[in-house]
């Protein structure tokens, strides 16, 4: 950065004949392009990440459920790949096992998945992404920061956020819970982890789910465990089958220690 | 999702159309976010600028943020069409996936693929290097009398 200088004020300037291209980066850039240094324009350095405003938003989320004690899991994975039946199955069990739990439901235009997570003793805040937040493909720290205003964060012991069925998006959006877990099942195909590598990167846990279809699949379960290896070897993989139940008392148990540790 | 329900997605998330008017496609399950990325950019700018005029708002991208940049571009357009950024051009500096290998010490790039496996040997023990970048560097503003 030596290339920028920085004026009493604040403002950081960089200069023309400072600033030519990078070498260590590709073809394909304009940053060498010496057009914004003609007579009446000025190059101002900014240096801000994208994510900042909605990481410090995050931050807040984060200390708020720390300051009620409630443990935090942004739930994530690409549509249909079973997160509200395991939704269901988890808050059946922490009924029976009296930890109390809320969730975030993020659905993009209707209650449905909300509706089906009646009746199982936890306190649900729904998120229509499709409506007021501009069809949102994903939760970010602020609409989360809305939900949390709806719960009475001090009857709670877990917090499960139900992101928006997408493989890209929520990834990349910090909510402000403790742990990133994705279900991904095995009828996507081996390859998501190579496909979605910054989703697959993000999260400590990932639930392999739909087990119960593997005599009826080709799928190489373990090509799948090692693409994910490949991604983020710090991953823990627990294969699972939402609708049988097969695998959950692990998920079960991983939970259990999130909210007593 | 249910097709009336991904209806409602279109006006935020689809790419527009091609140049012949053709849907464009969209890469992968979801829908894109590149338009979300665009109201974050948008934000920084506006404040950054401080009321001068913005002709150019240069970024860094690192091909892990899985970008397409001719949506990147086509949703500014859709952000700024009626405020104070209006006309103004994104300028997108592409930062590659760069791998050090713990296992036998090549410093590599990803190809397009994204498998993050050092190309030299093969292990998939690296350290990334760049590749994750998502910024706005810098702004190229009209200068004040």
């Amino acid at each position: 950065m030596g290339r920028f200088h920085r004026h009493d004020d604040g403002t950081v300037h960089a200069h023309e004949h400072e600033d030519g291209p990078h070498a260590e980066h590709g073809p394909g850039r304009e940053l060498g392009d010496l057009t914004a240094y003609e007579t009446g324009t000025e190059r101002v350095v900014v240096l801000e990440r994208i994510f900042d405003e909605n990481d410090r938003a995050a931050a807040d989320n984060r200390a708020a459920l720390d300051r009620a004690g409630v443990r935090a899991v942004n739930l994530m994975s690409s549509p249909g790949a079973g997160k509200t039946t395991l939704l269901v199955r988890t808050l059946q069990h922490l009924r029976d096992t009296g930890v109390r739990a809320g969730v975030v439901e993020g659905d993009i235009e209707t209650s449905l998945d909300a509706d089906r997570l009646a009746g199982l003793g936890a306190q649900v805040s729904l998120l229509n992404t499709g409506a007021g937040f501009g069809g949102e493909c994903h939760l970010d720290a602020p609409m989360v920061a809305r939900a949390l205003t709806r719960l009475d964060l001090t009857t709670l012991d877990v917090l499960l956020v139900e992101n928006v069925g997408n493989l890209v998006c929520p990834a990349e959006f910090d909510v402000g819970a403790h742990r990133r877990v994705m279900v991904a099942s095995i009828t996507e195909g081996e390859d998501k982890p190579l496909k979605y590598p910054v989703m697959f990167r993000s999260v400590e846990l990932v639930l392999v789910n739909k087990i119960d279809l593997l005599p009826h699949l080709d799928v190489d379960l373990d090509l799948l465990r090692r693409n994910v290896r490949q991604v983020n070897p710090a991953a823990e993989l627990l294969e699972v089958s939402a609708r049988t139940g097969e695998g959950l008392d692990r998920w079960h148990d991983w939970l259990d220690t999130l909210v007593t540790g | 999702m249910p097709e009336a329900t991904r209806h409602t997605l279109v006006p935020w998330c689809d790419p527009g159309p091609d140049e012949v008017g053709r849907p464009r496609a969209r890469g992968g399950d979801g829908p894109v976010h590149e338009l979300s990325l665009c109201r974050s950019i948008h934000d920084i700018v506006d404040r950054a600028r401080d009321g001068r005029r913005v002709l150019t708002v240069n970024l860094q991208v690192g091909q892990l943020r899985q970008v397409v940049p001719d949506t990147l571009t086509h949703c500014w357009g859709l952000v700024t069409a009626e405020g104070p950024l209006a006309g103004s051009r994104l300028v997108v500096d592409h930062v590659p996936v760069v791998l050090d290998c713990r296992e036998c010490g090549a410093r590599t790039t990803a190809g397009q693929a994204l498998v993050l496996t050092c190309t030299s040997c093969g292990s998939g023990a690296v350290d990334l290097r760049s590749g994750e970048e998502l910024l706005v560097t810098s702004l190229d503003l009209v200068k004040e009398p």
